[in-house]
């Protein structure tokens, strides 16, 4: 017989006066769950009775994955787990915002660490009785339909512990929340601040770098929050949705119950404390601790001032100005609304002047700091003698891929296969950019560059380099001629074994496009390698590509690969393979050449393309586009041997830029449309009419221009 | 015996209770009067371990109170909003109360609630104040603590239902040494329940006197003297804390027993000499003017 006082007499007591919860969160979870689950098993068997999947198994797996979108990783689940995080938590512990509540509840004779436990446990398990009851029901429904198996169930249960995980570290928020304040609304402002504190300091510090600094870089080392479980959670859902089974699905998960569980208990642990510690006249006032409401104050005006500012500062357009203001007015302002919400009295609003004035201290500060650059960020260049080695992009993007053909970022290859040990040409040219402007730069490019101290620590930073001017060529091709830095920038260098499993491999000029048998793929490699010492900064920028060799792996994993006229081994290959075909092509071949002069001279750039140009970063540069004008656009078609003599060794195909010259050095003023003869022998794709092709900038022959110019066309 | 030594508190800059020492007898019942403010409720939420003081001591039979179950069971607190649960009835009550407190005792309970007319089916929250009021102070005896502390839980309450309660108290008190401790500004209220009162003003305690005490020792005596010479005679070597002059009629408000001040006066020649007896009211205010405070500001209003 349990004694009347017992824990679970207590428990059973509590369980009578929050039985709103229960039926709040029994329907919230049969509706996450059960709900769910049932709209999107009849969405499949909808799309299944439409013919949407070929064979029984499709739409079984199919099934399957339902089930798992909605019984293991649901997307949605986290904002009804938070939810209900809050409503629990809130709830449970609401008697401490109630004078009348805790004159009773903290008079009678009930140990205050037992109280505390009845409450959490019975949290806890309002949570757990809710969500299995809706998990056990929805497995039913989905057994029900052959939309669940042992798999599917084993993932089920690994997001079971996913989310109670994540429940767990939400209500444990709302618990200490609800420790540190007086009453509901300061309970939401301090627990919605608690969980997104993290993440938004990390996004107003990513925001002032960009924003102050130059030489900031995300492409090595980013700085993500390390104790935000919203953002692993988001950050990890599509992964698991999308995981093939329950391992790939716990290799994911695994390091997150570790690290969720202690972060859950250490927040619990903070709550407890504050519960033990928390004076029982805090009812009803803002924050329960006095002393800790200068410190919530600082906390909050510092980035509310600086978040404000920086959006000023992008509305303004940068205003440094309006910015340094905005930043230190909305702190003011921040300041009064907090004393205003801490009393409840709008005549508090210049109250505390000193914790104020060190908010608003602090918000100016941190702006100075950033503006002037106080902490040297922008002129770190590390000694050569503290680095271990370097990894860096020279604005090439390649594709690359893992062990599993899954997609590997160039970032992420790049450090895991790149340590240039030749650090001297790296570090000269960042001290050096820190000296010229990009916009007196003829061929600005960005290299990012992640140093690797030998103290362990990572700086990751971009500089600009002039890949025209001669005074770098020395230095690139030190670095782009080092093997270190092939490793990392090629993956055929160091991948033996992909290629063995290579699917496909054809070898095309941007005209021909010609198969080689897949099980050479080794035998391609080993004379490609060969060449590849050849390859440095001079021979990529100097030189187009004359070919180009595609090997498709599984997973639609797709490698190009340049090669060079220098590429003398790989060029002997192909030959023997009867695939190689010149660049330059033969005029005899050609039926017509069809140039259209768009006349960009006419057309207007928009003035942000234009600034992105010195920006120069791939994307930026596809955006720095003219705006094309169909009355400046010229087009002529010519029909003579001796002008497609000229013409052809003029020009490139379009469709085989290379990943180092990114095609400013092809001109884009005009289009160039190549039909071939019907009889000729050149194996170009016939499977469409014709070919596109681009001139060199600045080698348009002059009776192209001539025939190509404003009116032209007219006479 | 609950003893309560230098107890201090300060809300934010406010100083509610000022270093107030206290003892509370067993088996009596304990008045703390005071104005609205002057931190009786304080008092009693550190004596009922709700608030912690920054200083001093409550002992509850030796055992301080705050953050000690042993020292609550012994105490039974009702606020002055007492709290009831959502939607509860006076089962539900009883039933919370009964887990908490190991010697509720239930038939006596629900028997108390029938003498008061009180249906155990029906809301709380459809209740009179008064009947809350009731309400708490049966689940309060019913608990079977030593000492029931009662915030402001008599104002209001009409005076068949004060005696009804007085004699529960008598009967509790006489049983098993209940101690009421009943906080309330006003005097009148107090005046036939209390033995002994404590009276708080501005958070420190002004005086604390058994009522018994106090009545035996001031009284208030109407006279009319036959000549000066009898009236320095008469008053030669007696503390007189009040006197008034209505024509040749003298009012005296002496200390000392009834017994003395008779024998004093009859050994003088008088006119006419009566003995009267003073109210609490009186008392009060008597004692507190000697120290220098208008009685009548502060509890009478």
């Amino acid at each position: 017989m349990t004694s009347r006082n017992s824990f679970w007499a207590s428990s059973k007591e509590n369980h009578r006066r929050r039985i709103w919860v229960w039926i709040v969160s029994v329907m919230v979870q049969l509706m996450a769950y059960v709900g769910i689950l049932t709209v999107y098993l009849s969405r499949i068997r909808s799309w299944n009775s439409e013919g949407a999947y070929r064979t029984y198994e499709e739409f079984i797996a199919a099934l399957h994955q339902a089930t798992k979108d909605a019984l293991a990783f649901q997307d949605n689940l986290a904002l009804v787990l938070g939810g209900m995080a809050l409503m629990i938590g809130m709830h449970g512990f609401s008697y401490l915002y109630d004078r009348k509540k805790v004159d009773m509840y903290h008079s009678v004779p009930v140990n205050k660490n037992k109280r505390f436990a009845v409450v959490y446990v019975n949290g806890l398990i309002i949570y757990l009785v809710s969500t299995l009851v809706s998990l056990f029901i929805g497995i039913i429904v989905a057994a029900v339909q052959n939309a669940a198996d042992g798999g599917v169930m084993a993932e089920v249960g690994l997001g079971f512990i996913w989310n109670l995980l994540f429940f767990l570290v939400m209500y444990h928020t709302v618990i200490l929340a609800v420790m540190v304040t007086g009453n509901r609304f300061i309970t939401l402002c301090v627990g919605g601040g608690l969980v997104i504190y993290e993440s938004v300091l990390y996004t107003l510090v990513d925001a002032m770098k960009y924003a102050f600094f130059e030489t900031v870089s995300g492409f090595y080392v980013t700085y993500e929050p390390k104790l935000s479980v919203i953002n692993d959670y988001f950050g990890n859902i599509w992964e698991l949705k999308s995981a093939e089974d329950v391992q790939s699905a716990a290799r994911i998960v695994l390091p997150y119950y570790g690290k969720w569980f202690i972060l859950a208990l250490v927040i619990l642990a903070a709550a407890w404390l504050c519960y033990s510690r928390r004076p029982s006249e805090a009812a009803g006032k803002a924050i329960a601790f006095p002393k800790m409401e200068p410190v919530f104050k600082v906390a909050a005006v510092i980035p509310t001032g600086i978040g404000l500012g920086m959006w000023v500062h992008s509305a303004a357009y940068g205003s440094m100005a309006l910015t340094a203001v905005s930043m230190v007015g909305f702190g003011v302002i921040a300041c009064a609304f907090i004393e205003v919400i801490y009393d409840f009295d709008i005549k508090s609003l210049f109250k505390h002047p000193v914790s104020s004035g060190v908010a608003v201290a602090a918000v100016a500060v941190i702006f100075l700091v950033f503006k002037f650059d106080l902490t040297g960020f922008d002129e770190y260049v590390p000694d050569a003698e503290k680095l271990d080695s370097i990894a860096l992009n020279v604005d090439y993007y390649g594709e690359y891929w893992d062990e599993n053909f899954s997609y590997v970022g160039s970032a992420d290859f790049s450090e895991e296969h790149m340590f240039l040990q030749d650090v001297e040409p790296v570090l000269t040219l960042a001290a050096k950019s820190r000296k010229e402007k990009p916009e007196d730069m003829d061929d600005c490019r960005v290299v990012n560059v992640l140093y690797r101290l030998k103290s362990g620590r990572r700086v990751g930073r971009r500089f600009n380099v002039d890949f025209s001017n001669p005074a770098n060529e020395e230095l690139m091709n030190r670095i782009v001629g080092a093997r270190e830095f092939k490793e990392g920038t090629y993956q055929v260098m160091t991948d033996e074994e992909s290629y063995a499993k290579a699917l496909g491999i054809t070898y095309g000029n941007g005209v021909t496009n010609l198969a080689i048998p897949a099980e050479d793929a080794s035998k391609l490699r080993e004379a490609y390698l060969k060449d590849m010492e050849r390859l440095d900064f001079s021979l990529v920028t100097e030189k187009r590509p004359c070919g180009q060799i595609t090997i498709k792996f599984p997973n639609w994993i797709i490698d190009r690969m340049d090669v060079y006229d220098d590429f003398e081994n790989t060029i002997a290959y192909l030959q023997s393979a009867e695939v190689f075909y010149p660049v330059e092509l033969n005029p005899e071949d050609i039926a017509d050449i069809t140039v259209t002069n768009f006349h960009n001279e006419l057309n207007e750039m928009p003035e942000q393309a234009e600034a992105a140009r010195y920006i120069n970063t791939r994307d930026v540069v596809a955006e720095a586009s003219y705006v094309y004008d169909d009355d400046h656009t010229v087009t002529k078609t010519f029909l003579e041997e001796e002008e497609f003599a000229q013409i052809t060794k003029v020009i490139y195909p379009a469709s085989m830029s290379s990943a180092w010259n990114d095609g400013r050095e092809l001109d884009e003023n005009y289009d160039i449309y190549i039909t071939f003869k019907k009889d000729t022998s050149y194996p170009y794709d016939r499977s469409s009419f014709g070919v596109y092709y681009k001139f060199y900038t600045g080698q348009v022959p002059k009776f192209v221009v001539e025939g190509t110019a404003i009116g032209a066309d007219e006479q | 015996m609950i003893e309560i030594h230098n107890l201090t508190k300060t809300f934010e800059k406010i100083k509610a209770v000022d270093e107030v020492s206290v003892t509370i007898k067993d088996n009596t019942v304990f008045g703390l009067i005071g104005t609205n403010g002057a931190g009786k409720s304080t008092v009693l939420r550190m004596v009922s371990g709700v608030l912690k003081p920054d200083s001093g001591t409550v002992a509850v039979d030796n055992l301080p109170v705050y953050d000690n179950v042993e020292a609550k069971k012994k105490l039974f607190f009702i606020a002055d909003e007492p709290y009831f649960f959502a939607n509860s009835n006076a089962q539900t009550m009883e039933r919370y109360y009964s887990g908490v407190y190991e010697e509720f005792n239930r038939e006596e309970f629900y028997k108390y609630l029938d003498s008061f007319n009180l249906d155990k089916h029906r809301k709380i929250g459809t209740f009179s104040k008064g009947m809350k009021k009731q309400l708490a102070l049966l689940l309060g005896i019913c608990a079977h603590t030593k000492y029931l502390l009662c915030d402001e839980t008599f104002d209001g309450l009409d005076p068949v239902m004060r005696q009804g309660i007085k004699s529960i108290f008598a009967k509790e008190m006489e049983e098993r040494g209940l101690t009421p401790v009943i906080a309330s500004h006003n005097l009148r209220e107090l005046e036939d329940i209390c033995d002994h009162v404590g009276l708080l003003h501005k958070g420190g305690v002004l005086l604390s006197k058994d009522l018994e005490d106090m009545k035996c020792n001031i009284q208030k005596v109407q006279c009319v003297f036959s000549s000066v010479d009898d009236e320095l005679k008469a008053l030669n070597g007696v503390e007189v804390l009040k006197k008034e002059q209505r024509g040749s009629l003298r009012t005296f408000t002496v200390r000392g027993t009834r017994e003395e001040i008779t024998a004093r006066f009859a050994t003088v020649d008088t006119v006419f000499y009566e003995v009267l007896p003073l109210s609490l009211e009186e008392i009060f205010i008597s004692e507190t003017e000697v120290v220098g405070y208008d009685i009548k500001k502060l509890i009478l209003g």
